[in-house]
């Protein structure tokens, strides 16, 4: 059974969604989410930043914990509230090992260019970027909860719920 | 993901065309940047104005495309919007390279220095 997050205070922003854990699949999200994020009122710098730490947990989830599994997917549930958007990733594939998500630290910046760090970037990016990250293996389900600090955008009114009918 | 590539002299300025330069493009960037610099250059500029997004995996193409170059080579990158800017930055990869505000300066000036030292 999927477990789901509880119920809040503050959810009229909320928007659910189901994906195959499939790259092409994340990509086309992606550019959905910020222009959702978008028409509900969040700044383009929040947006930006919600963007980048979604697409590297996607990224993850996609060639990490689903990479043997074709027919897996992930469900996300965001909602904003008070400055704080919150995200729910949930997938059905392989659990983190030891249940650590990996390490915050930026990798190092040799002197020599045949040595410079192609990869590794992903996760501390994403602990840069968000206020929290919490991880769960929940039954069969990895559930990773992040938050981050939102802005509204300039002009935008303050009461958009309704926005979520684009998706 | 397109990218077009314009030889001014020694100079081959490779632009990226599309708005993503992400998990699911690396490859076909790494694939199409190679194809273009078989073509031979001395310096090449990689011009990012059109790419709003940059994630970790194409950052990672970026850096490998640089380390696969040949000695001799010189590259420079111009043109960085404000979220990949950001990525530069907080990765501490906009001190490896030579940025440029846009390709017009960049085309302007020979390359300065890296921090890196010269590639050459």
């Amino acid at each position: 059974m999927l477990s789901l997050p509880q119920e809040g205070p503050c959810r009229d922003q909320r928007l659910r969604l189901t994906l195959p854990a499939d790259m092409a699949q994340v990509r086309h999200a992606m550019v959905l989410l910020h222009r959702f994020w978008i028409r509900a009122g969040m700044d383009v710098a929040s947006t930006e930043k919600a963007g980048l730490v979604l697409a590297e947990v996607l990224n993850n989830v996609v060639e990490h914990a689903c990479s043997d599994d074709p027919a897996a997917l992930v469900w996300l549930d965001i909602s904003r509230c008070a400055g704080v958007l919150d995200i729910v990733v949930t997938d059905s594939g392989r659990p983190i090992p030891d249940a650590r998500l990996p390490d915050a630290t930026m990798p190092g910046i040799p002197r020599e260019i045949e040595n410079l760090p192609e990869g590794g970037f992903g996760w501390p990016l994403i602990w840069r970027l968000a206020r929290s990250v919490t991880y769960q293996r929940v039954g069969g389900w990895n559930r990773l909860h992040l938050e981050l600090q939102c802005f509204p955008g300039a002009g935008t009114k303050p009461d958009v719920q309704g926005n979520a009918a684009i998706f | 993901m397109e990218l077009d590539c314009e030889l001014v002299g020694r100079t081959a300025l490779i632009r990226c065309r599309g708005a993503r330069l992400d998990a699911g493009m690396a490859v076909q960037f790494k694939e199409r940047f190679r194809e273009m610099i078989g073509r031979g250059a001395d310096r090449i500029i990689l011009d990012l104005c059109e790419v709003q997004f940059l994630d970790s995996s194409g950052l990672g193409a970026i850096v490998a495309v640089y380390k696969a170059l040949d000695p001799g080579q010189k590259f420079d990158i111009a043109g960085l919007t404000p979220p990949v800017e950001r990525v530069f930055r907080l990765t501490r990869m906009d001190s490896v390279f030579s940025i440029f505000e846009n390709a017009a300066q960049a085309m302007g000036n020979d390359g300065g220095s890296t921090a890196m030292g010269s590639a050459g």
